[in-house]
């Protein structure tokens, strides 16, 4: 059976990753969750290529849900490898934030 | 690994569809799904709001006031099956030393979350003084052992999604090496509670709308509740008694991956299938259906597709492989025990159970996962395997009653 629950999934926004002041803040919580070098968290990187086991990808969601105090939504149908890049990352609580202002 | 065989003779089962094993049964040869909006919780601060529940469970119709106030809904659920188990198997006159109880690890959830409510949300000073012997992970252990009065070797084993599987496993090799003569064995949980559902929201493997095992289009797993038991005696003496034997346990492998705390590995779940094999002494192509694991998640199905490729190479294409958990959600410890019931009441019946929600094929789950219908099929053997978080696998090999 197929039951609508909760809130629609993200629509991707397109956001100027690259500029927005917020995406330091993000990668620099981001960092300190994985361990991960701040310099090497550049839009393209791959989250596959930088090795960041996908426990780690969680936690490091939830700290950023919880300094922004805004739920992200989990992209279910990519459960596991929600994020590709960190641009992807980036722009997927970039839409969040843009969406708790919003409301 | 020789010694004496192991039957199934009583089958027991409360879950999502249907609240005796016979009900499940009926239902899963229909392709009924339990999984729906979840009623038993407030929902208003959660995010994902479906779940396999039992909502035909009265525990109050089952099971006295003070018995009642001494358990968690987990422990209900394992006592109300095990009723049925042991009425089904008539299993009277046993010597109590030499019968015992061994099911899943499974601490009360519901009994926590309410005790730090009230503590914590609430700003109350005390806690429910049941709260401990409630939340213990062998409560339910213990009360299937009073139930009925069994005072041989018992405990509760833990292994997360598998524990019951486990359980079942380590029941039929204490059989099967004269440790016991009888075991009621299986596992429950009702994790459907308000903080343990936000916890896996945390973790972003839920899906918001349905469990959809193998299908491309499949989103994550949906948290269930249930419990199955299974009576386990020793074929022979089964036989001597005329029981009606169900199945017979035959095999059992246990691996850890020992590598993530929540990805599973192909190569661990592959070597717990094969160990299942060695220990039935069967060929992979002697297995004519296996009970996934089949979560639901796009990693989980991925993977144990793969573990199952290694296992079998070619004879997948000619092996059918569904997931229960489609049926009735992620039952947790509780989860292994019902697949391990349903697999052993469909051989008895000669049927192969579906995997329902099923939409499209995905290439990287090339295999016949018996969408959304049961089939007729006479199988003789079958393997029904728990991958859980912390890379612990156990796969039991059954066959069916000759």
């Amino acid at each position: 059976m197929s039951v609508t629950a909760g809130p629609s999934q993200d629509q991707t926004i397109p956001h100027e990753v690259e500029t927005d002041p917020r995406t330091d803040e993000i990668l620099t919580i981001v960092a300190k969750e994985t361990g991960i070098e701040r310099a090497r968290l550049v839009p393209d990187a791959s989250i596959e290529e930088l090795g960041i086991p996908s426990l780690d990808m969680v936690q490091a969601v939830f700290e950023l849900e919880t300094h922004f105090d805004i739920e992200i939504p989990a992209i279910s149908e990519k459960a596991g490898s929600e994020f590709a890049t960190v641009g992807d990352l980036v722009s997927h609580v970039l839409a969040a934030l843009d969406r708790a202002r919003a409301a | 690994m020789s010694g004496r065989r192991v039957a199934v003779t009583g089958i027991g089962a409360v879950c999502p569809i249907g609240a005796t094993s016979s009900e499940f049964l009926a239902s899963a040869k229909a392709g009924a799904c339990g999984i729906g909006p979840i009623t038993t919780i407030p929902t208003d601060r959660l995010t994902i709001r479906i779940a396999g529940e039992v909502t035909a469970f009265d525990p109050a119709a089952h099971l006295e006031r003070r018995k009642l106030a001494m358990l968690d809904r987990t422990s209900q659920l394992a006592v109300v099956a095990a009723r049925e188990a042991m009425a089904q198997a008539g299993l009277a006159g046993f010597q109590p030393a030499r019968a015992g109880v061994i099911l899943g690890a499974s601490i009360g959830l519901g009994t926590f979350d309410e005790a730090y409510r009230v503590f914590y949300g609430e700003g109350s000073n005390r806690v429910a003084p049941l709260s401990v012997p409630r939340t213990m992970p062998n409560a339910s252990t213990s009360a299937v052992s009073m139930e009925f009065g069994m005072r041989g070797a018992s405990f509760a084993v833990a292994s997360a999604c598998a524990s019951s599987t486990h359980a079942i496993g380590l029941a039929f090799q204490m059989i099967r090496g004269g440790m016991l003569d009888v075991a009621l064995t299986g596992g429950s949980d009702a994790p459907v509670t308000v903080g343990h559902m936000k916890a896996w929201e945390a973790l972003r493997v839920l899906s918001p709308d349905g469990c959809r095992p193998f299908s491309k289009d499949r989103n994550g797993l949906v948290v269930g509740e249930g419990a199955a038991i299974l009576v386990l005696e020793s074929m022979d003496r089964a036989k001597s008694r005329g029981a009606t034997i169900l199945a017979e346990i035959a095999g059992f492998g246990m691996t850890a991956d020992a590598a993530d705390l929540t990805s599973p590995d192909e190569a661990g779940g592959a070597a717990a299938m094969r160990a299942a094999l060695e220990d039935a002494a069967i060929a992979p192509e002697a297995v004519g259906y296996i009970n996934a694991h089949g979560t639901a998640t796009r990693i989980n199905d991925r993977s144990e597709i793969a573990a199952l490729r290694l296992v079998f190479e070619a004879h997948l294409d000619r092996l059918p492989v569904s997931s229960t958990k489609s049926m009735v959600g992620h039952c947790m410890a509780g989860g292994g025990a019902l697949e391990a019931a349903l697999t052993a009441l469909c051989l008895r019946d000669g049927v192969l159970p579906p995997t329902v929600g099923f939409r499209e094929a995905d290439p990287e789950c090339d295999i016949d996962c018996i969408p959304n219908a049961a089939r007729a099929g006479a199988v003789e053997w079958a393997l029904s395997n728990s991958f859980a978080f912390g890379g612990l696998n156990a796969v039991i090999a059954m066959r069916a009653a000759s």
